[in-house]
């Protein structure tokens, strides 16, 4: 009995042990797990937080919607739309021969050209840029491994080439390199925004996790003065010219007189801003506002207007005019006829003629007459005042100022200033001369932007410059003049009659100037006017570069003129003034 | 045949009956509450954990679908504005016969006026489809 006594002690002492030691261990681990949530929760809390965070967060750069342009009417010109460009990570292409042509097929792209860039040492190579999601689609779907996809924006041209001067066009990061897009890069880009938030392993947002955003401000929208139609036929016209006469060139400025927006401005051969990978970049040049020519006849309004509104002459003045004048002497000749000799197009004895023939006639001689009669500073100050030797200021990037050369020593400059030679403008230049003239005496600055519209939709309407030229009556004198150029007999712009309106306009024609090489054989035919004559809608100038046949003035511009002021007064919904 | 004594009676330990008083109700509720308390708030905060994680699916899917629904209303748009485009409208007024007018009447009607609002109305269109626009 003993025994069992001591025997059930020995037990009950190794239970206790046994107590003690697992009692001991627990509190061990306990103590253990505390200290290690000690460390974890007060020693390295926020040292752990923040790498446990740092595996969850992402900072996303929110791109800013890049800002529409619009015709006038509100018609789009660009916009941006959502496109998926296709890359890869040739470290993780099992199989390029096989995925390369697969990815050939459904893309439209070379197979070994692929195949060279799937087999590169990079890490990262663009298959196709900004495709459409229907292209891309059954990439998708392929199932290749290291082939992936985002969705980037891509700016589009709905119109296509229509007005792609003056659009311009963006490169494939969506900053304007020319035209608008690129004037107007700033106000169209907007400004990207921020998002920082804790996303799954999957890329899922946490919505109750750290949440930070600063939106996108979205690009401004450009509502333009263009209008599509008046565009589009202008753009239609020109291009009949340039198969009528052969020429290399042609470009039309359609503006509005009263407020000085361009309805129109082409220039052909134009190009398509979607797909102008093999163009030649001549062809995005904006021909009408960058480029400069000797206006010639046309030119002869500014030196009649000026002597008009200075009262030297009056329209029924007249002067005994030879069909040749030497202003340099010795010069005729010599037939020296830019440099010091000038002649009439057309051989005539002298004889009387008044303001009114000579701008009908558009006779050189007898426009050097009353140039003369007007003074060369004058002269200078009026083509000043005209804008001629500075840009008008249209919202475009790149204008071209011109040049007036009436330099001290030129003897025979101011008289070829007077009939539109010494001085070079640009065609925008010219038609807000005329447009001068239509409007009362009133030069407007020429824009094409009618107002910016922000974001939250908030419109800053374009306030151009304006200032008084001439007289509402020497205006006014100066339109039944070039009414006259178009509606007399013996008018050198006959062609440009337009039934059921009353038009008026100017011809020119002059000998082609080129930089480093002087005049060449080629000729610049042009024809600046205006409709309805009493109370002009619109002031149209063609110039016709180069052309082969029908290379005057008369001929070449004239009738595209002509048929431009009838569809573009009809699309306007003007009443025809004259029977 | 030997007498045995009987046995003395022990000493019975001193025991007494105590009338039991059974299971304290009153005494436990508390406890009991508590628990159940603490289990519901436990698997409330499960639930709202739950619901806000899916939330944030549902939400991350409808993310998803307003950005395909919106490169949808561009492509439409951009649709929409090809189709207006002259360029395509007029070769096809051409192949079905149509012709610029020979010649023009103008009939002018007391009152009647020009189209109203041009821009200002299209582009006010434009914007609300815009604005509307996620």
């Amino acid at each position: 009995m003993e025994g069992r006594q001591t025997g059930r002690r020995t037990r009950k002492g190794a239970t206790n042990y046994r107590l003690v030691v697992i009692g001991t261990a627990l509190v061990l681990a306990w103590a253990a797990i505390g200290v290690r949530l000690f460390q974890v929760q007060v020693v390295r809390a926020d040292e752990l937080a923040a790498m446990g965070l740092d595996q969850r967060l992402t900072v996303k750069d929110l791109a800013a919607d890049r800002g529409n342009i619009f015709d006038r009417e509100g018609r789009e010109l660009a916009i941006t739309v959502d496109a998926t460009t296709v890359y890869a990570n040739p470290q993780q292409v099992t199989a390029p021969e096989i995925t390369a042509p697969l990815l050939a097929a459904a893309l439209g792209l070379n197979a070994d050209e692929l195949l060279d860039k799937l087999t590169s040492d990079k890490s990262f190579v663009f298959i196709a840029r900004q495709v459409e999601w229907a292209q891309a689609e059954p990439v998708t779907k392929l199932g290749q491994v290291g082939i992936h996809w985002y969705t980037e924006p891509k700016r589009v041209y709905p119109a296509g080439s229509m007005a792609a001067q003056v659009v311009g066009f963006v490169n494939i990061d969506n900053q304007g390199i020319e035209g608008l897009e690129y004037g107007y890069d700033e106000e169209l880009s907007g400004s990207p925004g921020r998002l920082e938030a804790e996303q799954d392993p999957d890329g899922r947002l946490i919505t109750f996790g750290e949440y930070e955003v600063a939106p996108a401000i979205p690009g401004s929208d450009l509502v333009t003065t263009i209008d599509r139609e008046i565009q589009f036929i202008a753009e239609e016209v020109c291009e009949d010219t340039m198969v009528r006469t052969a020429a290399q060139r042609c470009s039309v400025v359609v503006l509005d007189p009263a407020t000085g927006e361009v309805l129109a401005m082409v220039t052909l051969p134009g190009f398509d801003p979607g797909n102008r990978s093999d163009t030649d970049p001549d062809r995005f040049r904006n021909w009408t506002a960058l480029s400069v020519f000797e206006p010639g006849s046309t030119q002869k309004l500014v030196t009649v207007a000026a002597a008009l509104e200075e009262q030297v002459v009056n329209w029924s003045t007249t002067f005994e005019v030879p069909d040749q004048i030497e202003i340099v002497s010795g010069a005729c000749p010599d037939n020296e006829d830019v440099y010091g000799c000038f002649s009439d197009i057309t051989p005539h004895e002298p004889r009387i003629m008044s303001v009114r023939d000579i701008v009908t006639r558009s006779s050189n001689v007898g426009t050097i007459l009353i140039g003369r009669e007007l003074g060369e500073k004058n002269l200078a100050n009026y083509l000043e005042a005209f804008n001629y030797g500075a840009p008008t200021g249209l919202d475009f990037p790149g204008e071209a100022a011109g040049d007036i050369n009436l330099a001290n020593g030129c003897q025979s400059c101011p008289a070829s200033a007077a009939i539109g030679y010494s001085v070079s403008v640009t065609e925008l230049q010219l038609a807000a001369v005329y447009a001068t003239i239509a409007n009362d005496g009133v030069w407007m600055q020429p824009h094409l932007v009618k107002e910016i519209v922000d974001g939250s939709g908030v419109r800053s309407p374009v306030d151009p410059e304006r200032r008084e030229v001439v007289s509402a009556d020497t205006a006014r004198i100066g339109r039944l003049l070039l009414q006259s150029v178009v509606e007399s007999d013996d008018g050198t712009g006959q062609q440009a009659r337009v039934p059921g309106y009353s038009v008026g306009g100017k011809t020119g024609t002059t000998r082609r100037f080129v930089v480093g090489e002087g005049y060449t054989g080629d000729f610049v035919a042009s024809f600046i006017g205006m409709a309805p004559i009493e109370n002009p809608e619109i002031v149209v100038a063609v110039v016709v570069d180069a052309p082969f046949s029908d290379n005057t003035g008369g001929r070449a511009a004239a009738p595209a003129f002509a048929e431009i002021v009838e569809r573009t007064l009809h699309q306007m919904g003007v009443a025809p003034d004259a029977s | 045949m030997t007498a045995r004594l009987a046995p003395a009676p022990q000493k019975r330990p001193h025991i007494r009956v105590v009338p039991g008083r059974g299971i304290q109700p009153l005494r436990m509720a508390p406890w009991l509450l508590f628990t159940v308390l603490v289990v519901f708030i436990f698997f409330a905060l499960i639930y709202s954990r739950t619901t806000l994680s899916d939330s944030a699916f549902r939400l991350t899917e409808v993310d998803a679908q307003i950005a395909q629904e919106e490169a949808s209303f561009q492509q439409l748009r951009l649709e929409v504005a090809r189709l207006q485009s002259p360029q395509r409208i007029v070769p096809l007024a051409e192949q079905i016969g149509l012709v610029l007018p020979y010649q023009v009447r103008t009939v002018e009607a007391a009152g009647v006026t020009g189209s109203e609002g041009g821009a200002e109305a299209r582009w006010a269109e434009v914007k609300s489809i815009l604005t509307a626009s996620p």
